[in-house]
Parts: C-alpha cells; sequence; structure tokens
C-alpha cells in the first residue's frame, strides 16, 4: 500500500520535473538579434557592481543571493551565473529578478507578483507573421488621399503659426491646475454624448457610472472643474461616442478623412461626431454661432496648453508624418471600439 | 492499527510535500523569468538612471544616454522590428541593406524612446501582468502620470533562449511597429528603397 503511494508520488513528481524542464530548455532560437543586442549573460558581465552580496538559504537546500549594482539597484537572484563573475563560486543556471525596493526580507519571496492575463489566444501570437496580406482592418481606405493631404498640411500650419502660439502665451498666465480643471468641467459637459453612447452599446454599467460621475463632479466638483469622482469614488470615464457605437454595430470606417481644424476622422465618425453634437449641451445653453464658436475655440487653444509638445514629438518620430497619423486614428479607433 | 495507518499517511502526504516544495525550488531556478520581469527590469533600470541625481547635470548628457541605450538595447530587438516593419520589402533587401536598415530604425526608435524618457517625472508604472503562448508572449503596463491621466501600454515578446525581447510596443492601441509598417509602405510604393533610407537618414540628424 505504502509502496504504491510513493510510487504514484514520485511518477507525479518526476512528470512535473520533466514538464518543467521540458518547458525551460525550449529549443534556442540562434538568430543575429542575439548578436545585435548581446546575450544576457554578457551584460550581466560587463555590468559595473559595488560589492557586497548577501547570501540567504532559500529553504530548499539553496539560497538567494542579494547585490545592488552601482545604480544602487537591488536584485536577488538564486541562480551563481546571473551573479557578476567576482563573487561566483559555483555553477548552476537560473534567473534574475529585480527586487522591490520596499521588500526587505528577500528570503524566499519572489517580490514581483505577476497575474495571468485574460486575453484571446489569438491575441498573442505574433500579428505579424505573415508579410504579403495585410489585416484588411490595419488600413483605412484614403481615396482622397490628395484633398487629405492638403489639409494635413493646412493643420501643421495652423497648429504651428496659430495654436501652438497662442496656448504657448496662454500656458504661461494661467497656472496648470486651473487649465486641468477647464479642462474638466468641458469634459463633463459633454457627459450625455457618452452616458447615452454607452446606453446604445449596452454598457450599462458604463452608463450608470457617467450618470454617478456627473452628479459628483457637477456639485462636489464643483461644476465640473474637479475630478472627485475618479480621486475619491475611483469611477473611471467611459470614453465612449457615436462613432464607436456605430462600429461596435459592425460598421466599418468606410473612408478616411482628414477635416480640416478637427483633424483626422472617417466617414463612420464624421456621421458620429454630427449626431453626437445633437447630445452637446453647449449647442443648447449657446446657440449664438459666434460665440459657440469662441467657446470651442477657448476649449482648443486650453486643451492643447496642456497636450503642448505631443505634436512636435509626434512628427519628430515620423517618416511621412501624413500616413502615420492616418494609421494611429485607425488603431486607435478599432482599440476603443473593441474596448 | 487505524491510529497507525493514519500517522503513516500523514508522514507520506509530508514526504510528498516536501518533495513538491524541493521541486518547485528547482522549478524556479530553471525556468527563465516570464515577459513581465524582463521588461520590469529594464523599466526600473532606466528610472534609476533618470533619476540618478549625480547624472541630471547637462555635461552628464551622453553618459546618461549611453545609459539608457545599453538597457534598451537589451530588451529591444531592433532585428525583429526592422523585419516587421519593412514586412514584404524586407525579402527584396540584400544582407548589406539588411545590416544598414537596422542600425537605422533601431537608431530612430532609441531616441523616440530617450527623448520620451527625458521628461519623467514620477509617472507611475503599473505592471498588470503577462500571457504566454510558446516562444510568444504579451505583456501590459499601465503608466498614470501626475495629472491621472492613464495610459495603457502592450509589450509584444518574443523568447530567444532564456530572455524576452521586445519587438512591438503598443500605446492606446496604436503598435508602433504597425505605424512604421504604414510608413515605410506609403513611402516605398511612391517612391523607393533608397528614398527610405534617405528619409531615415535624415530623421536620425535632425536634431
Amino acid at each position: 500500500m505504502r509502496k504504491i503511494h510513493n510510487i504514484i508520488i514520485f511518477s507525479v513528481l518526476w512528470f512535473m520535473q520533466a514538464s518543467v524542464f521540458s518547458f525551460a530548455e525550449s529549443p534556442e532560437v540562434s538568430s543575429p538579434a542575439q548578436d545585435a543586442s548581446g546575450g544576457q549573460v554578457d551584460w550581466v558581465a560587463e555590468l559595473e557592481l559595488v560589492p557586497g552580496v548577501e547570501v540567504i538559504p532559500d529553504g530548499f537546500g539553496g539560497h538567494f543571493y542579494h547585490y545592488k549594482d552601482r545604480m544602487g539597484n537591488k536584485h536577488i537572484t538564486n541562480s551563481i551565473d546571473y551573479i557578476p563573475r567576482e563573487f561566483r563560486t559555483s555553477e548552476t543556471t537560473g534567473v534574475i529578478l529585480p527586487v522591490d525596493l520596499n521588500v526587505q526580507d528577500g528570503a524566499g519571496k519572489m517580490p514581483l507578483e505577476i497575474s495571468k492575463l485574460e486575453e484571446p489566444e489569438n491575441s498573442i501570437r505574433d500579428p505579424f507573421e505573415d508579410d504579403e496580406t495585410w489585416k484588411s482592418e490595419n488600413i483605412i481606405p484614403d481615396p482622397l488621399e490628395p484633398v487629405n493631404r492638403v489639409f494635413f498640411y493646412f493643420n501643421d500650419k495652423l497648429y504651428f503659426w496659430i495654436l501652438k502660439p497662442v496656448a504657448t502665451g496662454y500656458e504661461k498666465v494661467v497656472p496648470e491646475p486651473v487649465r486641468v480643471g477647464v479642462n474638466n468641467f468641458f469634459s463633463n459637459l459633454i457627459t450625455p454624448i457618452r452616458a447615452v453612447n454607452c446606453l446604445f452599446q449596452g454598457k450599462n454599467k458604463g452608463f450608470e457610472t457617467e450618470i454617478a460621475r456627473f452628479l459628483v463632479n457637477s456639485t462636489i466638483g464643483v461644476a465640473g472643474f474637479g475630478d472627485p469622482a475618479k480621486k475619491i469614488f475611483n469611477l473611471d470615464k467611459h470614453d465612449e461616442d457615436l462613432g464607436q457605437t456605430l462600429g461596435s454595430y459592425g460598421l466599418g470606417p468606410g473612408i478616411y478623412i482628414n477635416w480640416p481644424v478637427l483633424g483626422p476622422s472617417s466617414f463612420r465618425d464624421t456621421v458620429g461626431l454630427v449626431g453626437d453634437s445633437f447630445l452637446n449641451p453647449l449647442n443648447y445653453l449657446v446657440d449664438t454661432t459666434k460665440y459657440n464658436l469662441a467657446i470651442r475655440s477657448y476649449d482648443m487653444v486650453n486643451e492643447t496648453s496642456l497636450r503642448l509638445g505631443e505634436y512636435e514629438s509626434f512628427k519628430k518620430a515620423a517618416l511621412d508624418p501624413y500616413s502615420s497619423l492616418r494609421d494611429a486614428y485607425n488603431q486607435n479607433r478599432i482599440h476603443k471600439i473593441n474596448e | 492499527m487505524f491510529k497507525k495507518g493514519g500517522v503513516m499517511r500523514l508522514k507520506n502526504i509530508f514526504q510528498g510535500i516536501v518533495f513538491l516544495l524541493l521541486i518547485t525550488g528547482i522549478s524556479i531556478s530553471s525556468v527563465a523569468g516570464g515577459p513581465m520581469e524582463a521588461i520590469k527590469e529594464t523599466t526600473d533600470k532606466i528610472i534609476a538612471i533618470l533619476s540618478d541625481p549625480e547624472l541630471k547635470a547637462p555635461e552628464k548628457a551622453s553618459e546618461r544616454d549611453r545609459l539608457i541605450r545599453k538597457e534598451v538595447d537589451e530588451l529591444f530587438d531592433w532585428v525583429e522590428m526592422s523585419r516587421r516593419a519593412l514586412a514584404r520589402h524586407w525579402r527584396k533587401r540584400t544582407k548589406q541593406e539588411k545590416k544598414e536598415f537596422i542600425d537605422l530604425f533601431g537608431k530612430l526608435l532609441e531616441r523616440t524612446y530617450r527623448d520620451k524618457v527625458h521628461t519623467y517625472s514620477g509617472e507611475k508604472f503599473i505592471y498588470l501582468g503577462d500571457k504566454v503562448d510558446g516562444d510568444y508572449g504579451i505583456g501590459k503596463v499601465k503608466i498614470v502620470t501626475e495629472q491621472g491621466t492613464e495610459i495603457p501600454v502592450k509589450y509584444r515578446v518574443k523568447r530567444k533562449g532564456n530572455s524576452w525581447y521586445v519587438y512591438d510596443v503598443s500605446i492606446e492601441g496604436v503598435s508602433l511597429i504597425n505605424n512604421y509598417r504604414t510608413q515605410f509602405n506609403t513611402i516605398m510604393v511612391r517612391s523607393s528603397y533608397k528614398e527610405l533610407v534617405e528619409k531615415l537618414k535624415a530623421k536620425i540628424a535632425e536634431k
């Protein structure tokens, strides 16, 4: 009886160990990448370290080694291999882990807790595997490209010649907390757009959250200038609009449109924009076109003042800013619709 | 008799637990860290470099850039990134062209990354988790700015040997590699590969 028991335990353990080892010893992929970036072991050997390694038994017959590099980062490893050469005494294999700086008693405690993500299996695979055919959703049709490029150029100049200088001046005279407050105010004002589109998409929780946010921020948050709903009650904004609603119904973007002033959009999202304008209280509160536009311009300047430098760094990273913006817009919309 | 059997069983179970612990101990030391650990390790080191008061002086700027580049090179796989960004145009390149391209594209990405982190001002990194399927994996991070804005970041990683290398980063759902793929294709279709390389060189020379 006891013998059978032991055999079962042993075979189960052996199987576990075997599977663990086969996982660890997955075939090494030799590729020029490793030459280009260097193996991890080489890097450890290169790193200059201050002396001092603490050895703490791990309770399983092995040891944890703690040491600090010259940046003052603490490192923990249970493998001699990953300790800089001058401290090494024998050969084993293993892994190096960064230590959370506030964890002092590192013995046997893996500091970084990693949760398993709830992700569909196919999302982990390499999306670029096939380089001949492009996923159709990744390209947005752009038959109006010549016109769009003209408007892109126009918007570019609008930013550098008008919007940026005005926003920079405004930034200098208005302190940041006030500008963030103004941004919150305008965001709070268009709660109906987000709330109704949550409903259209069957996101009842999102609808409730938006209503709760509106009530909290309009009262405790002083007409929406503050965001206590997020800060105190941890209620996140649900960024929904009609374009996303239509997208979630299965409607594709149609074609890409780069509007003057408004910037990147699509046929679907332009329809959404028009629809949403009926839900924008601003259009009912201020129905004189002149004042309505003035308020919108102010909102735009205020928002730009909080995002100065972003467009510049976007352009600095892009080789063809026009197609870069088009793709970023398309990808971001797909992301938001799938959210 | 009954009592004795019970004790024996307990002893066996205890033995089993000891073996289990032993083997878990072994497994920890034989399995490479996951994608999240690789990403966190590099991020922590870069934050340490950026917050090092000794490296903040203007004359130390090049030293600081060198240290950051070393860390970035360790995590990002420029070859995999170049191959995916050039897509169908990659195969038509000669060995020499590929080498040049990897170098140029790597420099551009590195500089873009460096420009982004230079403005680091205490943003919080929340490591949401990772998932692995064979030699591929993803890791998700949330960056929280001081204003409270949350920026979702997704890393795509590939296992090579015992380490994970990043081959794509998505910010707010915008994949960096897909974005460059679109740009490179637009340029190649409108003009030529030569033009693309010229543009890359000019871009890197930009201050």
